[in-house]
């Protein structure tokens, strides 16, 4: 018998010990969720996802930081800036208690560095555009990137290092005379704009624009032969460097957790609440929502399942904007509008990926193909959370201030005959309708209903087809497509963020729609430094651009669901940005 | 011995070398580009700038000088997650990994066999019944079914383990059976059949007739030669529970490799593919090479034959 034992017991130790060294441990924090994905970079230069995006806010603060209820822009680390008359220079002036997490004040500088190093083409910044309404800045960094090349060209390696040199020094001496981001002394920081920017304010509360403790961080700074600057990305471990944030990280592993601690210098300490917050990190949705529904954690950022619809169906919550109070059943689903629209993309060049004619080039064809679409029944019987119709890119209701816009209606006889019109009764003459979706959610369901909607509405020939996501974005980048299902988040609260979409050479600009009208509107709303009269300027080019050229199709506006119980959490407000500010969150155990 | 086990590791170097030559090719060719996320799309000269960061302008130079890193032991950089090393992801989901491929190993060892002496010896009767019925089970529902259920019945409704995660044995448990069925199943029909074969051998009736108890009879003399095939499979066996670990891993939300192994392929991040496929290949390797050498331990005559 015991000849079986041993390997038994011999098993059992192997495995618990390497159990034991491999267990992340500590005691539970006062607030635990689980984040709507894994952390990809705790860079605020870096981030572009919504989960980094929500830490990067908790842990750093800018200039500004958003109210957390409305998600509105509202002082962070400096007091409220001086604006200058023509609204293009901003002095901003730092709060003196606005401190890292080791006690050092934060300065003008902190915020000078970080701003440069987030557009210096090394760092590669997904976001590195936003900076580029700053004066100087989009000139500074064409002339770097074709310097760097240049240098890239030399063949002599001490050649190369002398060219190398005094092209830095040369950098840093444009930098400073030609790039409008100036620390006038330690505690003030001036930026002059290209043009009026409604809604910089906003954007300097955004992660793009977050403060780095410059100390740290140039310790991880490396300049490649060619004299890109790099950073290695080792100094946002924790330990490496500061936080100014409401939070400071003190654990972070890989794809398991992120551990914060109330930061004892934060200017604004008395307001926050929470001693110590644990993000878990879940790949499997449902284990997520298994955890949730165990007790494991407070807050569960979003629910992906099959029986989602299910859950948002019996909420009844009792919070501020939360859509769905129809259920009886559970009051800690909250289902609420996002600050995102679903829509399809068509194709808007002359001629189609196989060298056809492009029936898509007509505006008519478009249009009608868009009214031809039941979209409430695509929410009501397909999406089924609760979403709400869009007829526009912007979504209804969520920028104060922007006037309405109505899209178009769902009307199958105007679509046949505006058909007709273009030459294709019936859908005679048109090619198989093939719409280009990537696999997963419910894309592929949707794109079915499409579908059959618009062979028994208008005739024509259609067909799916489901692509894995990077293959589906290179047909899109590339225009491989007729007909693609294409989404987009808002970034900042202002409709440019999603009627950029549709402007000409935007690079995001899937359907390589160009119409000078609608480029001309957006021009002048650029223009305009009345912030009313500058959203009625918006408002018509959207208006036209949705029911007149309509180079995209609006589906529906997304719905986020949160599920926490809203006697326990506390001042956890549902924001269509999501832009969840954890200093504000309370746990009543 | 030691000559036998030295061509064998050149031969193990050769086939990883061979491995990593195939994934770079086909991570070339596969579509998609790696600097592309699902959200906002980068610029040509913030493309270029990741390109000449990560050493990526050349896929020649690419694959020569990522060789040489490899060598020394470095993989690279996540080009996903940029804030880690693949060195870091790897140390820290391997262990976790080996850990909960081990365990399985080992209950898939102990009950297989054990189900499998058992069918042998009480051929026919309800016994034998009863292990085929887990062995059919364990060999055709697919893992996700058999995981979930596990995690509903064991963790939710009677409390015994919990819900997913990572810490104590108490995590290891579950998901260590859920990941054993499979394989314990083919390892009790193995075990079986070696067994009706040996059972009926001479030498196990001489030894019955010599008055030997009856289990050293089953457990000592015929399973040692029952148990041959069985250890020709541990090697595959071994291989297919650490590299098929994902979806345990998922489903119990385990911060294990399976998980990179097969999410470094959807986001098309090329170090992080090669580094888990090459710590793979080696493991598999080392494991065959175990393999062979404890078959010259268990049936002399093998070892003899290969030199």
């Amino acid at each position: 018998m015991i000849r079986f034992l041993i390997p038994a017991v011999l098993a059992t130790a192997i495995v618990s010990g390497i159990v034991r060294l491999t267990a992340s441990g500590g005691p539970p924090a006062d607030f635990r969720f689980i984040n709507r994905d894994s952390i990809t970079t705790l860079d605020p230069a870096a981030m572009t996802w919504m989960q980094d995006i929500r830490m990067g806010l908790t842990i750093w603060e800018g200039l500004c930081t958003y109210d957390a209820r409305t998600t509105e822009p509202i002082p962070g680390c400096a007091f409220p800036p001086e604006i200058s008359p023509d609204k293009r220079t901003y002095t901003f002036r730092i709060r003196p208690e606005a401190r890292w997490h080791n006690g050092e004040p934060v300065t003008a500088n902190d915020f000078v560095y970080a701003w440069r190093r987030a557009f210096e083409p090394g760092t590669a910044a997904d976001y590195a555009c936003l900076l580029e309404l700053i004066d100087g800045v989009k000139p500074y960094v064409a002339w770097r990137l074709s310097e760097t090349q240049r240098i890239a060209g030399i063949a002599d390696a001490t050649a190369k290092r002398v060219a190398r040199d005094a092209h830095l020094a040369e950098a840093d001496r444009r930098f400073a005379e030609t790039v409008a981001i100036k620390a006038l002394d330690d505690r003030t920081v001036q930026v002059r704009l290209i043009r009026p920017v409604a809604y910089f304010l906003d954007l300097c509360a955004f992660s793009t624009f977050l403060p780095v403790h410059t100390k740290s961080i140039e310790r991880f700074k490396t300049v490649s032969d060619d004299g890109l600057i790099f950073y290695n990305e080792q100094w946002v471990k924790p330990g490496n460097t500061y936080y100014n944030g409401p939070f400071y990280v003190t654990d972070w592993k890989f794809k398991r957790h992120v551990r914060l601690s109330r930061n004892p210098y934060y200017w604004n300490r008395e307001a926050v609440k929470l001693n110590t917050i644990e993000m878990i990190d879940v790949e499997d949705r449902n284990t997520a929502w298994m955890l949730y529904s165990g007790g494991e954690v407070d807050w569960l950022s979003s629910i992906e399942t099959d029986y989602a619809p299910k859950l948002i169906a019996s909420s009844c919550s009792p919070l501020e904007g939360a859509t769905n109070k129809n259920g009886t059943l559970r009051n800690d689903i909250h289902a609420f509008p996002a600050f995102g629209t679903y829509f399809y993309v068509f194709n808007c060049l002359p001629r189609l990926p196989d060298g056809r004619p492009n029936p898509f080039a007509d505006k008519r064809v478009r249009k009608a193909f868009a009214m031809a679409v039941d979209k409430q029944a695509i929410v009501d019987q397909v999406v089924r959370e609760g979403n709400r119709v869009a007829g526009t890119l912007v979504p209804l209701g969520s920028i104060p201030g922007y006037p309405e816009v109505t899209g178009l209606p769902h009307d199958p006889a105007r679509a046949r005959t505006l058909l007709a019109e273009a030459g294709h009764p019936d859908g005679r003459g048109l090619p198989e309708i093939v719409v280009l979706f990537n696999t997963g959610f419910k894309h592929g369901d949707i794109a079915q209903a499409i579908v059959r909607m618009w062979e028994r509405e208008l005739g024509v020939r259609g067909r799916v087809e489901g692509k894995e996501v990077k293959t589906f974005q290179q047909d899109r980048k590339s225009t491989n497509f007729i007909i693609a299902r294409g989404s987009w988040y808002g970034d900042y609260g202002d409709p440019t963020t999603f009627l950029d979409l549709c402007a000409t050479g935007n690079g995001n600009n899937d359907s390589k729609f160009s119409d000078g009208t609608y480029d001309r509107m957006l021009a002048d709303a650029e223009k305009e430094t009345d912030p009313a009269r500058r959203l009625a300027v918006l408002a018509d080019a959207e208006r036209y651009l949705v029911n007149e050229c309509v180079p995209v199709l609006p589906l529906y506006q997304y719905v986020n669901t949160f599920a926490f119980r809203p006697e326990r959490v506390k001042n956890l407000y549902l924001t269509p940005r999501m832009m969840t500010m954890l200093r504000a969150v309370e746990v009543v155990r | 011995m030691m000559h036998r086990v030295a061509s064998r590791l050149l031969q193990g170097l050769v086939a990883v070398w061979a491995i990593y030559t195939v994934t770079f090719v086909l991570v070339i060719v596969m579509p998609g580009d790696p600097f592309e996320t699902e959200g906002r799309r980068i610029s040509p000269a913030i493309k270029q700038a990741l390109q000449q960061r990560y050493g990526m302008d050349s896929n020649w130079h690419f694959y020569v000088s990522y060789m040489g890193r490899m060598a020394r032991l470095d993989f690279g950089e996540s080009l996903r997650y940029r804030d880690w090393t693949c060195n870091q992801i790897i140390a820290n989901s391997l262990p976790v990994s080996v850990a909960l491929g081990t365990w399985a190993l080992f209950v898939a060892l102990a009950l297989g066999v054990f189900f499998g002496v058992m069918g042998a010896v009480h051929r026919r009767t309800l016994v034998d019944y009863a292990t085929l019925a887990v062995a059919i089970i364990g060999i055709s529902v697919p893992s996700f079914v058999i995981g979930a259920s596990l995690l509903i019945v064991f963790g939710i409704m009677l409390g015994w383990a919990p819900v997913g995660g990572w810490g104590t044995m108490s995590h290891v448990w579950l998901p260590g059976l859920a990941l054993s069925l499979p394989f314990m199943a083919y390892i009790a029909r193995l075990t079986r059949l070696g067994m009706l074969d040996v059972l009926g051998s001479d030498y196990i009736r001489t030894a019955r007739a010599k008055g030997l108890p009856p289990n050293d009879v089953v457990w000592k003399h015929a399973l040692k030669n029952a148990f041959l095939p069985v250890l020709s499979f541990l090697g595959p066996a071994a291989a297919a529970i650490l590299t098929g670990s994902f979806v345990i891993e998922k489903v119990f939300n385990i911060p294990g490799l399976g998980t990179h192994f097969v999410q470094s392929v959807l986001n098309k991040d090329r170090m992080l593919i090669l580094g888990v496929v090459v710590v793979y290949s080696g493991i598999i390797v080392l494991f065959n090479l175990l393999v062979d050498i404890a078959y010259g331990w268990f049936d002399p005559r093998i070892g003899q034959e290969g030199t």
